[in-house]
């Protein structure tokens, strides 16, 4: 078969129509925006770079196979990619030629991968869902970063409908307590909070109530263990059935057994698998292939067809996009390359942050501030590891089930930057590597002379050790940085031809202050607890991501929350898109995803994401209505087009006019 | 090299009893991979360590070949990787996903190994299960090794 783009149903062709919205990107925010459109009848095209599944068991069990086969389990393992749409690895950092898909120009590493695959980095997350403090929407009164346009009370409903949507499990009264946030009276998260480890209990029990010093702020911060909210399936919440209200969408075929692994179409209890980050065998964890499965009929998904330009009309509408699709299965040079367009009445960038930016600045479009691929952020994450004075489990359930909120917000935000800490669930995994690393460590180091254990005494420290290991993970906001920056350059391509992205990319002062916090914070920590602290930051390829600060070495890894790069603002000098998503510079283009934050705060942002996304669905829609009420056209010769994703005329367009 | 007498060397490398290691069901699969990897000469020549002095340290080896394979016999038991043996163009690979299962440093401190074995809703809250006590019976094997 040619290169044309096939669907899941096996359809091609989604040339020479007219679609009311081309999506680029089927991952988290595109699946939902198209998910939204489908539902008013609106006929959308998702064109997804890279390749089609895991869907269906079949596929399932394959990136299962593949995870569990790797020598190296990381972020991207289990799934196929291709060359011709490649994804960064976290192995590849130091930005030599040949090394990995983003060229690192640094002067430090961005150290974030994200996944070019039907379903996007959503596939491989580790599921959490905090959401934004209010306070985090105008950080930039603290003298650093940005505010948004927007506000807490206006994402304040797309939070609940994106929590309901995705699935959330989480204590309201103790988010309301413990993190400060505000909630609608008679809110309820679908699902109970999901169980907190063993390890977050023996936390609890040595740090409720105690105080650390913070260097940054006036009064000591008091330790409160706090559970953090999960799109894992937890147990449905007794009160919602009880008032009559709308269950989780899992409950349409019935409630998860508690005791099996069968259940509904949307995946069963958190089995504790422990392998959520790349993939939950279970299916408890939410992926965008769950709301790809409840799109309407109306939507249609192109695999292997990678944008490379926004078509621009010369009064700066979108009328569609250019893409190439290539043959599937290719491991070295991209076979069967065909370019093609397609036209739109309106066009949604959905892909990751940074291939949004490659895009915009591909067309030439919507960089009137001069603001496209700048403000790159993430969060640097700065590990501390070490061991419990007794055993607790490690390396099951959730990657992280609790965490440390007190040193979020408040005054210290004016003099470094704030962080959430994450109590990690999976022993030295991120710091070091598996236990498997540990050992080849004993094996080739260990013992008093360093000559290695082996027998019995290996394992009896292995034994003894492993279920001892933990792990903090300090996330600090970074905050928006214009020198930061996504570029392209015709002279580093990538196998389709397509320009990769050229990363600049460094910490400021200000975030090396919360680094000098969090590890100040965290020796405190280490002291409450008794507990073994290995903490080390040798230089070397172990940690590509490390500098100085006041005479003390400080590694990072990076949490995979690439932001900032088509930045919301309220102004189109100097931002991108507008509080819609929607490009100042083109009324019928939208950029949507982690790509628009102003701030990336301290929570993870996919929840954020996903109401944003939400939210622009809605504005999506309302623009193309009132685009319908201006433009008199006729749809009869694109409604009853065949082989399209569903029922050919199924859902018109026109059902859309019912729902304003 | 006999399947009993590989066996035999490796509960001496790993700390695990012959008993423990044939009830994972890879010990065959192992060997098979040595004799590919290594081949029947080095394999014939894989022992453990002579005892030294220091309990738990690693005794005396003819020569750092010998080493070199012993520890990467004993890294196999324990991960499911053969990682080589420094000499050939080895790539690390994982065996199976069954090995990657079995992996012994799962078993050393009562663990499983991520993605492979469901605990069932809120198993993480509970407190650890204890380790299986080293060298008694208690570990049967509960799949006969072919």
């Amino acid at each position: 078969m040619s290169g044309e783009p096939v669907d899941d149903m096996g359809n091609s062709g989604p040339e020479g129509r007219r679609w009311d919205v081309i999506v680029v990107g089927a991952g988290f925010a595109g699946s939902l925006v198209a998910q939204r459109l489908g539902e008013h009848g609106w006929r959308v095209l998702v064109l997804e770079a890279g390749l089609g599944a895991p869907g269906g068991d079949q596929g399932h069990e394959q990136a299962l196979e593949q995870y569990r086969t790797a020598a190296l389990k990381v972020p991207n393992s289990p799934y196929r990619t291709s060359t011709s749409a490649p994804s960064p690895d976290v192995t590849a950092l130091t930005g030599g030629p040949d090394d990995g898909y983003l060229v690192q120009r640094g002067p430090l590493p961005y150290a974030s991968g994200y996944l070019r695959a039907n379903g996007g980095t959503g596939l491989a997350w580790t599921g959490l869902t905090p959401r934004m403090h209010p306070e985090d929407f105008h950080s930039g009164d603290f003298g650093h970063g940005r505010n948004w346009p927007i506000g807490y009370r206006d994402l304040e409903p797309y939070y609940e409908q994106a929590e309901h949507h995705i699935g959330v499990a989480a204590d309201l009264d103790e988010q309301r307590a413990a993190v400060g946030l505000p909630f609608r009276d008679g809110y309820r998260f679908p699902m109970r909070a999901i169980p907190r480890s063993y390890l977050d209990q023996a936390m609890a029990d040595a740090l409720d109530g105690r105080t650390v010093r913070d260097p940054g702020a006036p009064e000591p911060a008091r330790l409160r263990v706090t559970g953090t909210p999960h799109a894992r399936n937890g147990l449905p919440d007794p009160d919602r059935t009880r008032n009559g209200l709308p269950g989780p969408q899992y409950a349409r075929s019935g409630p998860p057994d508690p005791h099996g692994t069968g259940g509904s179409a949307d995946g069963p209890l958190c089995q504790g698998h422990a392998s959520c980050v790349p993939i939950c065998p279970s299916r408890a964890k939410y992926t965008p292939l769950r709301t790809q499965a409840r799109w309407g009929p109306s939507v249609h998904l192109a695999t292997r067809a990678v944008a490379t330009r926004v078509r621009l009309a010369p009064d700066g509408r979108a009328t569609g996009v250019e893409y190439r699709t290539y043959e599937e299965g290719v491991t070295g040079a991209p076979g069967g390359v065909r370019t093609h367009t397609a036209d739109a009445d309106l066009v949604v960038l959905a892909a990751h942050a940074i291939e949004n930016a490659k895009l915009l600045l591909l067309s030439g479009a919507a960089n009137g501030s001069g603001q496209v691929g700048r403000n790159l952020m993430d969060h640097p994450v700065l590990l501390t590891w070490g061991l419990m004075p007794r055993q607790v489990g490690a390396y099951r359930g959730p990657g992280s089930t609790s965490g440390l909120e007190g040193f979020r917000f408040g005054a210290a935000r004016a003099r470094r930057a704030p962080f959430r800490v994450e109590i990690g669930n999976w022993g030295w995994t991120w710091a070091l590597g598996p236990p498997e690393q540990r050992v080849a460590d004993l094996l080739r180091g260990g013992g008093p002379d360093g000559r290695g254990l082996t027998g019995p005494e290996l394992r009896r420290t292995l034994g003894d050790r492993i279920g001892r290991e933990f792990a903090f993970q300090f996330e600090l906001e970074q905050e928006a940085d214009p020198a930061n920056r996504v570029t392209v350059d015709p002279r580093h391509l990538d196998a389709l031809g397509t320009p990769r992205p050229v990363i600049h990319y460094d910490l400021s002062d200000y975030v090396k202050r919360g680094f000098a916090a969090a590890k100040t914070v965290s020796d405190q920590l280490f002291a409450l607890l008794g507990a073994e602290d290995h903490t080390r930051f040798d230089a070397g390829p172990a940690w590509p991501g490390r500098f100085e600060h006041q005479g003390r070495a400080y590694g990072y890894r990076a949490a995979g929350h690439g932001a900032g790069t088509h930045i919301m603002g309220r102004s189109p000098a100097d931002s991108v898109v507008d509080e819609w998503q929607r490009c100042w510079d083109h009324p019928n283009l939208y950029a949507v995803g982690c790509g628009s934050m102003p701030t990336v705060a301290t929570s993870n942002p996919s929840l954020t994401m996903a109401a944003l996304a939400l939210r622009s669905g809605d504005r999506i829609h309302r623009d193309l209505l009132a685009r319908r009420h201006i433009v008199l056209r006729s749809t009869q010769s694109t409604r009853s087009v065949q082989g399209t994703h569903g029922v050919p005329g199924a859902a018109t367009p026109l059902q859309g006019a019912d729902h304003p | 090299m006999t399947l009993d007498q590989f066996i035999a060397v490796s509960a001496e490398l790993t700390g695990f009893d012959t008993d423990e290691l044939r009830g994972t069901g890879l010990a065959g699969l192992y060997r098979t991979v040595l004799l590919e990897r290594a081949g029947a000469e080095q394999l014939s020549r894989l022992t453990a360590p002579s005892p030294s002095p220091i309990p738990g340290e690693v005794g005396t080896h003819a020569d750092e070949p010998q080493r070199e394979l012993a520890r990467a016999v004993t890294h196999l038991w324990y991960t499911g990787t053969w990682t080589g043996t420094g000499q050939a163009a080895d790539e690390p690979f994982v065996v199976s996903a069954r090995a990657y299962a079995g992996g012994l440093v799962w078993r050393s401190f009562g663990g499983h190994a991520p993605g492979t074995t469901p605990q069932g809703y809120g198993s993480w809250a509970a407190a650890p299960a204890a380790r299986p006590a080293q060298g008694t019976p208690g570990a049967r094997p509960t799949t006969a090794d072919r």
